[in-house]
């Protein structure tokens, strides 16, 4: 046998012994070759909208849902008010995260502002937990507003 | 997927880089000219939306195509005025020992592609800041979009670099709809680069082995497909000072200074706080320029070209672009540490960074064991052998410069936290341990003896 090919299997076993880590046996069996979703439905799944449903998760997917409201009923420039992060949690919507205004515009191309926003007194819709799910609902009046503020103002995460 | 679309790009990177090179009379192997020229590309081209918004022309694929090409154009004027026979070098293939390693690297890299165009953009950082002025940028032909009239009080992101947001721009509408693929070029041919480097100064089966360790640091891996401005920052650091080392061993020509400078420049544009670390890097140069016996006006030339090309980079990404492109006040002021005679942050954050970052189960879990291997190493290195050669002192000078810099920065700015900001500036570091793993006395010794025996 050549020098050559010692050195190949040197290769290798250097290669098969680095891998017998555990740490970096579980990143490249587990991490890299078997992601959460599979690659067999990634090819499946090659659709922008899917991809992003994928991976913004179950949130994204209901702040769709939401805002499909403003289309269906032709609402321009609504101004959504978002609950305070943990908010949803605490109310018993355990998959929905509250993201930020400028995040949230990414995802939807809707305009919201949180509680301690300047400029929050604008705001015409608000995001409300219902049930296990978020809903939006219209801010009828100052008042109206006034109340869901000092609810968010006085909230204290669990 | 639009592959014209990224065909065009790759040449236009390539032409682009490979026109920069030629204006600094930079060369290098093939393989090296290759790599370096994406590297170089793919930061230039992000200036294309920019300079399309400047001239108030609206931000469209027509607009950008033109855009890039004539940009293209004007950086490749210096290899079509010095245009060569093309000479045919014999291609070198890497030894059949080389495979398994080379073969492991293809995978993970395979998949890093994979998921640089399959997910979309993610981090938080991205979707309140470049990503979203590019997704605005794209849908509204401007750069000055609807975003500026959200409510932006919760980030400041839309202040960083417009590298991201320029290079979202271009590939979004030139090639995918989560852009990003940039990404993909700029780590491929960083690796590839690396890894003929490597296997340039130590033997073929040792630096398949350090390769290997280098890749697979799962947190430094995860940003070859997440954008952000790290990774991007790392490598053009790095070329910084593969091109000072190159400047005072190898050719001794101002011209690999200057482009030495100019990397650590755009490096700047891409992190403006890397304008401290470039300033760091003062003592070394004064180090060399007074073993060079170098005139004192001449020491100043060389100071100043370093220190403003950087500063240069710096103005045209605070000044010119945040300044035209951001409608909003950007005050440095308020970002900047109030209580400045107290220096114990500083200590703070050197202690931190050994003590949270790396030699913990977190920094196991981010950098694996190629930190603590570094370490083993350099101990070794200082008992054993005690020799250290040119490559080795200046990669311990550039990790010792981003430790104590990071610590610098985290004092001055206290924006710059640990757990994000400094940890991934740290990535700063990483391939400057490789670079002198690959320089290590023990190392050198064994692949001398690996060489002599196959040669045997």
């Amino acid at each position: 046998m050549s020098k050559k090919n010692y050195l190949f299997i040197a290769a290798v076993l250097i290669v098969a012994l680095f891998f017998a880590i555990p740490m970096y046996n579980a990143w490249l069996f587990g991490f890299i070759m078997q992601p959460s979703v599979r690659y067999a439905d990634q090819f499946r799944y090659l659709d922008p909208n899917d991809r992003k449903m994928m991976k913004y998760g179950s949130s994204y997917g209901m702040y769709l849902q939401s805002v499909s409201v403003f289309q269906r009923s032709n609402i321009q420039d609504p101004l959504i008010l978002l609950p305070p992060v943990g908010y949803l949690k605490d109310m018993g919507c355990v998959n929905i995260e509250v993201c930020e205004p400028a995040e949230f515009y990414y995802y939807t191309g809707y305009k919201a502002v949180l509680f301690t926003s300047p400029g929050v007194e604008q705001a015409t819709w608000a995001m409300v937990p219902y049930k296990k799910d978020v809903m939006l609902r219209k801010i009828h009046s100052k008042e109206d507003l006034d109340n869901l503020l000092n609810t968010y103002k006085n909230y204290k995460p669990k | 997927m639009n592959f014209l679309g990224l065909i065009y790009l790759l040449m236009a990177h390539y032409v682009s880089g490979r026109g920069v090179l030629r204006l600094f009379r930079i060369s290098l192997q093939p393989l090296t000219t290759v790599c370096l020229s994406f590297i170089i590309g793919v930061a230039l081209l992000s200036f294309v939306p920019c300079f399309v918004q400047l001239l108030h022309i609206p931000i469209t694929f027509v607009s950008i195509v033109i855009g890039v090409g004539l940009f293209t154009f004007a950086l490749s004027i210096p290899s079509l005025i010095t245009v060569k026979q093309p000479v045919f070098k014999k291609i070198t293939f890497p030894a059949g020992y080389e495979w398994p390693f080379i073969a492991v690297i293809s995978l993970v890299m395979a998949v890093s592609v994979w998921r640089c165009f399959y997910n979309p953009p993610l981090a938080r950082d991205m979707l309140t800041g470049p990503e979203l002025l590019a997704e605005y940028a794209v849908r509204e032909h401007t750069m000055l979009s609807s975003v500026f009239s959200i409510d932006l009080s919760t980030s400041n992101n839309y202040f960083k670099s417009p590298y991201i947001t320029g290079l979202q721009i271009i590939y979004k509408l030139l090639v995918c709809p989560f852009g990003q693929l940039w990404l993909s070029v700029l780590s491929l041919s960083f690796i590839i680069w690396m890894y003929s480097l490597v296997r340039s100064l130590i033997h073929p089966l040792i630096a398949g082995f350090l390769m290997l360790f280098f890749m697979v640091q799962p947190d430094f891996y995860a940003y070859t497909y997440l954008i952000l401005y790290d990774y991007s920052n790392t490598v053009f650091f790095f070329c910084g000072f593969y091109f000072l080392h190159r400047w005072y061993v190898e050719e001794r020509q101002l011209r690999d200074f200057a482009f030495a400078a100019f990397l650590f420049g755009i490096a700047t544009y891409i992190r403006t706080e890397t304008l401290v670390l470039v300033a760091m890097t003062a003592p070394l140069v004064l180090f060399f320029l007074y073993r060079m016996h170098i005139p004192f006006k001449k020491m100043v030339l060389y100071k100043s070209i370093l220190i403003l090309t950087s500063a240069f980079f710096y103005l045209l990404c605070i000044d010119v672009f945040v300044h035209n492109f951001i409608p909003i006040p950007f005050d440095l002021h308020s970002q900047l540490n109030p209580h400045l005679l107290d220096i114990s942050p500083f200590f703070r954050r050197l202690r931190d960074i050994i003590t949270v970052l790396i030699f913990s189960k977190q920094g196991m879990k981010e950098y694996g064991y190629f930190i603590f291997f570094f370490c083993g190493l350099l101990l070794a290195d200082t008992i054993c052998t005690r020799r250290f050669n040119s490559w080795a002192k200046i990669a311990l000078y550039g990790i010792l410069t981003v430790y104590i810099g990071l610590a610098f920065l985290g004092y001055l700015l206290p924006l710059v936290d640990l757990p994000n900001t400094t940890k991934r500036g740290f990535f700063k570091a990483l391939p400057l341990m490789l670079l002198y793993m690959a320089n290590s006395g023990l190392l050198q010794r064994l692949s001398g003896k690996i060489r002599k025996w196959e040669a045997g």
